[in-house]
């Protein structure tokens, strides 16, 4: 579903690569998290990957359609909830996600079937027809997450979904990437919270300093009874053998 | 006392960086560009008082008084804005606030702060005026030692009136910040009525002023006024008349006591309703106002970031003020300025000359509705990323902004014509328009092209975004250079002997250089914008 094949990027002005030959590759149906600590190159890529950096060298397929020669083809496939949950705060919820279904040529019908639903699981029916501006941080992340599933893409991206959610809707988030994956979908998201990517993701990978450092499948790692935190601190330089349990 | 003055400090520390420059060449540079600032406003007040005092005013108590009241009432309506700012809106509040201090001393140091603001926008405005008082009126050195001591009370009385018109001010705002339309409308209102008082003096003034038979009676009538009245208004007459008798020294601390009591119970009075006011602002406000609830309507990729840019800007009043003032009210300003023309013309040969300066009212007033797209890449701050993920590409994205600055600036530029068919002939106003239409479309295309190529992207939300960017001052000048150009081309041309060839050779013009702008645009467009980053 996604294929990142020798991603280099770096940044104008600087001489250091901030992703250095990243190569990976996710399947259709699963859930997988992009492990890296600060500066490590997750947003990068991240942000190569949906179309907002170019980059130097590589290539980015999804769906078998590059980004690089093919880049409408390629958005189309593609939902993308930022860090920074910006949104067009002046509009309402409603306009926000209409105008983004109209971007991505929604029929009203099939927006308003995703959105209905969407809404229910988030909560967010009463608050539609508002200012987003009037959004507290979680709502703004809500109908951000909306915008982005309302042309039901088969790639979907998060950049550290999690933070700044309280619980019930950090649950309500992750209830919605499971459903987003079983029904055939890939979901890939950034995070620097261990146990969620643990719990929650079928694959994942760590890089460090711009470099792939490894990809674990956390079925295996359970089945093996080693734990993602101290592969993560080993990697990093915390601990000297992060192969061995806590 | 001592927090109180950390606090002072810690503000305007916050607010300027002239004396924090790391290289004192830096630091010395910023204040030649200030004194040069003082210097030339200096020099224009003392061509323009050369120019009034040759026609027989005299310096005196009441003349000053007069000035001074006249002054400070026009600028009033800056200290109410200064003491607003500062006080309700200023975005420091919420972080000041948290510092282990009492609300009087907050307070205090937020008053202080208007005072320390409000003596130097004084300063700028009187320290050239009573210098060329002094020097027209022959004063002697006793004045000149003692302005620094008037320029240090005069804010004090506009801001104790500025602080207690604020507290209704801050009512009405708050409302019409939930009512954006309303809002918009009174803005409107306002400046064209403001307008209209200005026109309509300015149109009087010039009528009188070519008569010059009446001149000299017209003087004897001011000068004349200017006895009756300046001797009325008490404290500013006693204050004036000191200024100019050393005898009259006493009223000086007379005046200093005055000013310390009604400082005090305005502290104590405005004191109260600061914190209601002031704190309701700092709060996140969640579950606004609930709008129409409509249903998903379906539009075309460009229409939709069409009525995107719209409604974006027009729930902001703020926004329309700052980019579309001059559009919704470029027929009314154009009607207006041609009245001014013919009522200034009466004595002037070259009557055809008043088609070129309409054409140059209306192209200025068309390039500066084209401002917000110099920032139309830019004001998307954090939500540029939306630019690089939808699958809609650039060139389309583009043209919606610049079909969407397109829309009011013709849109103003038709209702203009409409108007101006009632004042000359239709063939002009038809050509002209044209013209003018080209040049506005080159002028969108250039300031869309400016932005693209040295966005200012920041990284905060809509309601904290910079609404303008590094290309809208340059945009500014440049829209003012064509909109001069064009109206220079027909005055210089209005002894032409076939007068439509002016008309024909500047629609020619700006169609070339409507091509050209759209031209560059474009091939902009496929080189540069894939590689803004953010």
């Amino acid at each position: 579903m996604l294929e990142i094949k020798h991603l280099t990027k770096s940044y104008a002005g600087s001489a250091v690569n901030a992703v250095e030959d990243l190569s990976i590759s996710l399947r259709a149906g699963e859930i997988y998290g992009f492990l890296g600590s600060n500066g490590a190159g997750k947003s990068t890529t991240i942000k190569a990957l949906v179309g907002i950096h170019p980059f130097q060298q590589g290539d980015i397929l999804i769906d078998g359609v590059s980004i690089k020669t093919e880049p409408l083809k390629a958005k189309m496939q593609i939902g993308y909830v930022s860090d920074n949950h910006a949104v067009f705060e002046r509009l309402t919820g409603r306009e926000y996600v209409t105008h983004i279904a109209n971007l991505y040529g929604v029929s009203p019908t099939d927006a308003a079937t995703r959105c209905e639903d969407l809404l229910a699981i988030f909560n967010l029916k009463d608050a539609f027809d508002h200012p987003i501006k009037s959004y507290s941080h979680g709502m703004k992340q809500k109908i951000s997450v909306i915008g982005a599933l309302v042309h039901n893409p088969k790639l979907w991206v998060l950049d550290e979904p999690l933070t700044g959610l309280d619980p019930q809707s950090a649950y309500q988030l992750k209830k919605v990437m499971k459903r987003h994956a079983r029904a055939g979908n890939t979901v890939f998201f950034s995070s620097h919270i261990l146990d969620v990517v643990e719990n929650l993701c079928d694959r994942c990978c760590i890089i460090q300093k711009g470099k792939l450092q490894g990809v674990y499948d956390l079925a295996e790692l359970r089945a093996e009874g080693r734990s993602l935190e101290r592969i993560f601190m080993g990697v990093i330089g915390e601990i000297e053998d992060g192969s061995a349990d806590a | 006392m001592r927090k109180i003055w950390n606090l002072l400090r810690l503000q305007i520390d916050n607010r300027t960086d002239i004396l924090k420059t790391a290289s004192p060449r830096k630091m010395c540079v910023s204040l030649v560009k200030v004194l040069g600032l003082l210097l030339a406003i200096i020099a224009a007040l003392a061509f323009a008082m050369t120019r009034i005092f040759l026609l027989g005013f005299s310096i005196n108590a009441e003349l000053i008084a007069l000035v001074m009241l006249i002054t400070q009432a026009i600028t009033l309506l800056f200290t109410i804005g200064h003491v607003i700012s500062t006080l309700y809106l200023s975005r420091d509040n919420e972080l000041l606030i948290c510092l282990p201090v009492t609300p009087n001393q907050f307070f205090i140091s937020k008053v202080l702060l208007i005072y320390v603001k409000e003596l130097a926008f004084h300063s700028m405005l009187f320290l050239p005026l009573f210098l060329c008082f002094g020097v027209f009126g022959g004063m002697p050195i006793s004045y000149y030692c003692a302005l620094p001591l008037y320029l240090l009370l005069l804010p004090v009385l506009p801001i104790i009136v500025a602080s207690f018109l604020s507290i209704p001010v801050m009512r009405v705002l708050t409302f019409l910040k939930r009512h954006a339309v309303l809002a918009i409308f009174v803005l409107l209102a306002l400046v064209a009525g403001c307008l209209t008082v200005y026109i309509s003096l300015l149109s009087s003034l010039m009528e009188s002023f070519n008569i010059v038979e009446q001149q000299m009676q017209i003087v004897s009538d001011v000068n004349r006024a200017v006895l009756a009245t300046g001797g009325k208004i008490a404290v500013y007459y006693q204050l004036a008349e000191a200024m100019l008798s050393f005898s009259l020294w006493y009223r000086m601390p007379l005046f200093l006591l005055l000013c310390a009591l009604l400082a005090f119970f305005t502290v104590l009075l405005i004191r109260p309703f600061y914190f209601r006011i002031a704190m309701p602002q700092l709060e996140n406000r969640t579950g606004g106002e609930r709008r129409q609830r409509n249903r998903f309507r379906h539009d075309g990729a460009f229409i939709s970031l069409i009525k995107k840019e719209t409604v974006c800007i027009f729930r902001a009043p703020s926004e329309v003020f700052q980019y579309f003032l001059f559009t919704l009210l470029m027929p009314f300003i154009v009607v207006f300025y041609d009245r001014l023309l013919m009522a200034a013309t009466v004595n002037q040969a070259g009557v055809n000359m008043i088609a070129g300066a309409h054409v140059m009212i209306v192209a200025i007033m068309a390039m500066l509705s084209n401002i917000s797209s110099a920032s139309a890449i830019s004001r998307d701050s954090s939500n540029f990323h939306m630019s690089k993920i939808i699958p809609v590409s650039y060139f389309t994205q583009v043209f919606a902004k610049l079909t969407f600055n397109a829309i009011f600036t013709l849109g103003a530029l038709l209702a203009t014509a409409f108007f101006s068919c009632f004042r000359y002939p239709v063939w002009q106003v038809l050509l002209s328009s044209l013209a003018i239409a080209f040049a506005a479309v080159g002028h969108i295309a250039l300031c869309l092209d400016m932005d693209i190529k040295n966005p200012t992207i920041s990284m905060q939300g809509d309601e904290e975004s910079s609404t303008t960017s590094k290309s809208t001052p340059r945009a500014l000048v440049i829209g003012l250079a064509i909109g001069f150009s064009m109206g220079l081309f027909i005055i210089l041309q209005s002894s032409a002997k076939h007068a439509v060839l002016p008309y024909l050779v500047l629609i020619v013009g700006a169609l070339a250089f409507a091509i050209w702008r759209v031209w560059r645009l474009i091939l902009r467009v496929a080189l540069t914008y894939d590689k803004i980053e953010m």
